[in-house]
């Protein structure tokens, strides 16, 4: 049995070795991908901002300052009526218009509430929620502190804060993108190779006709599978590592836990996913078939899965979906494990779903390669 | 289950028996309660037009397909319960050739050997013999994806026959090869069969099927004439003898005025006529020289397979219009 089961991983290598095309994909894509998403950044600082100040006041200009300070905004210039901000935010020019009317500054002086108007271009809701956020932030800090001074507290006689609340970003102290991001990208670029690889590969063979070749001889299903699947999971181990290497040596993200345990758990997730290559490899007639198939797999499995849209803001079905799919589990475990550094005591119950899923998912395409072959 | 014995006591034992054997694919009988045997050591021609069902035969008996009905036997095994141990005896060559394009000839012969559990020495020494019989010393290290057909056709018959199976099924083994590859194909075949093994071997071609010991015509799924070629064209009772004449076209047309010639038909510039096996030459010629026509007569001959085909496909449609 493992000396067929040699024969055909060696034939796999032998044809891989020759196919440069997918050599070159296997390799450069993931490359491609971590570079593209290890830059990637959704702080959304310097955003450009522009003022219509018509109260032209001292006020008006300390309150610009205190925004530009954050870092959050760039001003950069003015704008005369309230036609010319309409004009710059549809052209794109700039994101944040600040409006102050022309009483301000007499209203802050006479003690009664002065307004001002923050418009944020809101067509990308992440970038609108923290503009929004930093500048409802700056408007309470600089409020408060102009209250006191109109109940005639002088600096040194303020009074306490009532509540002094303090946030610690745990996991992740200083907010980084790639530390969110990467750790995620593994379990997805692992997937793309694991189900386009293994689909193509007995459609592949049923294309040429070699299928029957092999059918004829005294090689079993599972054998055949096998064959098919340990060169795969040699390719999907080798991207895992490369980009585990890229994210910690060029993007700086640390490996909290244990890194056996994270070869172990991709080792389960590595075997779902190439239950579902295989199963689509032998329902397809054909390699195109295949790829459209895995494709159509493909994208849902990656919006569903808690990578970058949390599952928990879903409604109920899509969370079920979301649950069944193994990709979502894998980031969990590689989040768990790379940037909280728990073990197995986190991790197990990911792992069981893990496994049910591949006794699911492999005894349905081991029933289809039987009837496929007959 | 029980089988019957061969009713030719005279012969061996069958290496291979099919009883009823049918698939259908949805409302399509593709097979139809084939029955026949095939003995040890000859070369049995599987005879029938394009579509006939051929292919699908020999994919049920390879296990490459799943019967809707039907038995089969070989080697002393149930070819459908008890497969995974006949596997190792057979060999199987497909009409594509179905090898590996990206790996070379000696990969592809490796590939393959070891499937059939061949090693080490006994590869090396299997893939050596194979090289040398079939003269693929050339072609060893190249891709199977540069090859002719014919190149390809010979180390297909190579990989199938590594693990010396004593039964090997070749599905149009020489289509698309030119008439020299076909004649050193069948030596190589002859060859094989010396050796004992046994071949069936699908064909469309009629001088193929010449050579074959047994033949089972198929047409339309169904088993139409099975036995010897020449007692295949006996049992036609039919006697040929080929009229050569400047007025063949008149000559033909006249034919059928003549009583006695059960056909006639053209080929080339001459007349074939279809007498009764038992039918004496003489009058009928007469009765056409009666006519003016001036001819040479050839011996009356056996019928050849081409008449039989066209016998029964003639057959064949008017019982379909029958129905």
């Amino acid at each position: 049995m493992w000396n067929r089961i040699r024969a055909l991983v060696w034939k796999e290598f032998l044809q891989l070795r020759r196919d440069r095309l997918t050599l070159f994909m296997m390799l450069f894509i993931p490359l491609l991908q971590i570079t593209i998403y290890g830059f990637l950044n959704n702080d959304v600082k310097h955003l450009p901002t522009i003022v219509l100040d018509e109260s032209r006041s001292q006020e008006s200009r300390d309150f610009v300052q205190a925004m530009t300070a954050t870092q959050y905004f760039d001003v950069l210039g003015e704008v005369a009526t309230e036609a010319q901000i309409r004009q710059t935010l549809d052209q794109g020019k700039s994101q944040v218009a600040i409006w102050f009317p022309p009483d301000y500054a007499r209203k802050l002086r006479g003690g009664s509430t002065a307004q001002a108007l923050v418009i944020v271009d809101a067509s990308n809701a992440t970038v609108a929620n923290q503009a929004m956020a930093v500048a409802f932030g700056v408007g309470q800090t600089r409020g408060t502190a102009l209250m006191f001074d109109r109940m005639g507290y002088g600096q040194a006689t303020r009074p306490q804060h009532a509540i002094d609340l303090r946030i610690r970003p745990w996991y992740n102290p200083n907010l980084r993108t790639p530390n969110f991001i990467l750790p995620g990208l593994v379990a997805i670029i692992v997937s793309m190779t694991c189900v386009m690889v293994a689909s193509s590969s007995i459609v592949k063979e049923k294309e040429r006709g070699t299928l029957d070749q092999v059918m004829v001889t005294p090689v079993r299903p599972l054998e055949l599978f096998l064959g098919k699947v340990i060169p795969v999971i040699g390719m999907a181990y080798a991207q895992m590592t490369v980009l585990l290497l890229l994210s910690w040596g060029v993007f700086h993200v640390p490996i909290a836990g244990s890194i056996p345990l994270l070869y172990g758990s991709a080792f389960f997730f590595i075997v779902a996913m190439l239950g579902i290559g295989v199963r689509i490899s032998t329902v397809a007639q054909s390699q195109a078939q295949a790829s459209q198939m895995s494709f159509m797999m493909f994208l849902p499995m990656v919006f569903l899965s808690d990578y970058i849209f949390p599952l928990n803001g879903m409604p109920i079905p899509f969370r079920i979906i979301g649950e069944l799919v193994p990709v979502t589990h894998f980031i969990r475990i590689l989040r768990a494990i790379v940037l909280r550094g728990v073990g197995l005591e986190v991790i197990w119950i990911h792992l069981l779903k893990l496994a049910v899923f591949i006794v699911l998912i492999w005894s349905i395409a081991v029933k289809g390669m039987r009837r496929a072959s007959s | 289950m029980r089988w019957s014995k061969p009713k030719n006591r005279y012969m061996a034992d069958p290496i291979l028996e099919v009883r009823n054997l049918t698939k259908r694919f949805g409302d399509f009988t593709a097979v139809q309660d084939l029955t026949f045997e095939v003995e040890p050591e000859e070369v049995f021609g599987f005879l029938g037009p394009n579509g006939a069902g051929k292919s699908t035969t020999i994919k049920m008996l390879c296990g490459v397909l799943t019967p809707t009905a039907g038995q089969a036997r070989a080697l002393g095994f149930d070819l459908f319960i008890e497969a995974d141990r006949v596997r190792q005896q057979i060999g199987y060559m497909s009409q594509k050739f179905s090898l590996l394009d990206d790996l070379t000839v000696t990969e592809n012969l490796a590939y393959f050997g070891q499937l059939y559990g061949l090693q080490g020495a006994q590869l090396k020494d299997a893939i050596q013999q194979r090289v040398r019989e079939l003269q693929l010393k050339p072609l060893v290290d190249l891709l199977v994806a540069g090859l002719s057909t014919g190149e390809k056709q010979r180390v297909a018959l190579a990989s199938s026959t590594l693990h010396r199976p004593r039964m090997l099924f070749l599905d149009e083994p020489t289509s698309g090869v030119d008439p020299l590859r076909r004649r050193l194909f069948w030596e190589a075949m002859d060859d094989l069969v010396k050796g004992g093994m046994t071949i069936l071997v699908t064909t469309h071609n009629l001088g193929e099927a010449d050579q074959c010991d047994r033949l089972a015509f198929i047409m339309a799924g169904r088993l139409m004439a099975y036995g010897k070629p020449r007692k295949l064209k006996e049992d036609l009772g039919r006697q040929v003898i080929e009229v050569r004449t400047e007025q063949f076209r008149e000559l033909q047309r006249a034919t059928r005025e003549v009583p006695g010639i059960i056909a006639s038909e053209l080929m080339g510039r001459g007349v074939r006529l279809s007498l009764p096996a038992e039918a004496q030459a003489g009058p009928v010629l007469a009765a056409l020289r009666q006519r003016g026509f001036a001819f040479e007569a050839s011996a009356p001959e056996l019928p050849s397979l081409e008449d039989l085909f066209i016998d029964l496909v003639q057959q064949s449609r008017t019982s379909g219009r029958g129905n």
